[in-house]
């Protein structure tokens, strides 16, 4: 072995209780940054008011952009299609038409406005207002060259979720239950 | 009917914008303020640990590069795991605490750190000695110079350091040596042995592994608090 080595595994071995700091308790790891030289109570207020901005940071930027579509809203919540699914019991193909608007407002059972309105913070009268605007296109990207892009015909609520293959039974049953409630 | 854009398509569409997951999104905002400090201050002590280490094996000590601290380390993690640029794998990771994968993190911003100055400083080395073709001799003084600077990077650490480690573990054996358990406690760290190891070499429970270590520490904290730098520091505060 070389000196360096050496000198590295004596510094490791030396140090090798610092190796489970999560056994360790608030106070004593303080007492531990103290003999380190830390200013521990400085270097706490800095990272909690540094941890405060991390987080509102996210909330604000939520808050702010809670319309522009449904997706864009959840993502700035940390959650994605699927999630958002999963957040709202409904499907990623569901989540996915409403975010277009290929969905007949007028269908939408009144559940669905409550549940999305939850699962992205927002008041349930900005979820509605978004949900009457005019059918979304599908983006550029998926264009055939050689078509028109075409204004879609909103489908109505039901027959999206019974024709809907990505959605479990479960959900299925229950969602189509709300058709007895409109 | 033609919808526009197929459920196929939308669903592929969904899995393109793939981002933090709930799961986690949930967790990181229901921590409280008590178990992310407990957390923070676990990762700075990894983290000094990580930045230490480079000061042993190269003896380049102070600025990390970029601007980083172990402070600095630490939070690039906790944004990163914030932000999804870090996915928590919870069959990896799994509970709810994000000590492991943050650790994890830490370590592995620490090292890329490290290793992108040692090789910069490697490849310069290396640079300025090969393209330093001049005959004259104020040129090969310089080739010689890099060449010696190159050598003692790679090759060995400066007697003193070795000694001083030495020193220091001699002074920690000899603080515990009337403490048959203390003793048996360092005789584990020197053989790198983890908190369960410990715990089974010297047939008692993980808690008073932990019990020993407050004990070690106790009687040795002054000297670690060299070891460290700490003790300067404080000095170089106390007398700003």
């Amino acid at each position: 072995m070389s000196e360096k080595d050496s000198t590295d595994k004596v510094f490791e071995s030396l140090t090798a209780w610092m190796d489970s700091p999560d056994t360790m308790d608030l106070a004593e790891l303080r007492q531990v940054r103290r003999m380190m030289g830390d200013n521990v109570e400085q270097s706490e207020r800095e990272f909690l008011s540094w941890l405060g901005n991390l987080k509102g940071g996210l909330e604000e930027t939520a808050a702010m952009l809670e319309i522009e579509s449904i997706l864009s809203s959840a993502k700035k919540l940390g959650l994605d299609a699927p999630g958002l699914a999963d957040a709202t019991e409904l499907s990623v193909v569901l989540v996915m038409k409403l975010d277009r608007r290929l969905i007949d407002f007028g269908s939408i059972p009144e559940k669905i406005f409550d549940v999305l309105a939850n699962a992205l913070h927002a008041a349930k009268a900005l979820v509605t207002e978004y949900l009457q605007q005019p059918p979304v296109l599908a983006t550029e990207a998926r264009f055939r060259a050689n078509e028109n892009p075409k204004v879609p015909e909103p489908q109505n609520f039901f027959d999206a979720v019974r024709s809907d293959k990505s959605i479990g039974e479960e959900r299925r049953v229950a969602l189509l239950a709300l058709s007895g409630e409109r | 009917m033609d919808y526009g854009t197929t459920d196929a398509e939308l669903a592929l569409e969904a899995e393109e914008m793939k981002t933090l997951d709930p799961e986690t999104e949930k967790l990181l905002h229901g921590y409280t303020e008590e178990e992310w400090l407990t957390w923070y201050n676990a990762l700075v002590v990894i983290a000094t640990r990580e930045c230490k280490k480079r000061y042993w094996r190269t003896g380049k000590d102070g600025h990390l590069p970029e601007g980083y601290s172990p402070e600095t380390i630490v939070q690039e993690a906790i944004a990163r795991l914030f932000d999804g640029r870090r996915q928590w794998n919870h069959l990896e990771y799994p509970g709810n605490s994000p000590i492991g994968i943050l650790r994890a993190t830490v370590e592995s911003i620490a090292g890329d750190l490290v290793r992108s100055q040692e090789h910069k400083r490697y490849a310069y080395l290396e640079s300025a000695a090969d393209d330093d073709d001049d005959d004259d001799s104020e040129g090969r003084a310089e080739r010689l110079l890099h060449q010696s600077r190159k050598n003692a990077y790679q090759l060995s650490l400066p007697p003193d350091r070795t000694v001083y480690l030495s020193g220091v573990l001699s002074r920690i054996e000899a603080r515990v040596e009337d403490r048959a358990d203390l003793s048996s406690y360092l005789a584990c760290l020197l053989r790198e042995l983890k908190r369960s190891q410990i715990a089974e070499e010297l047939k008692v429970s993980p808690d008073r592994v932990d019990e020993l270590r407050k004990q070690f520490l106790a009687r040795t904290d002054d000297i670690y608090q060299e070891l460290f730098g700490g003790k300067q520091q404080a000095q170089k505060k106390g007398g700003a």
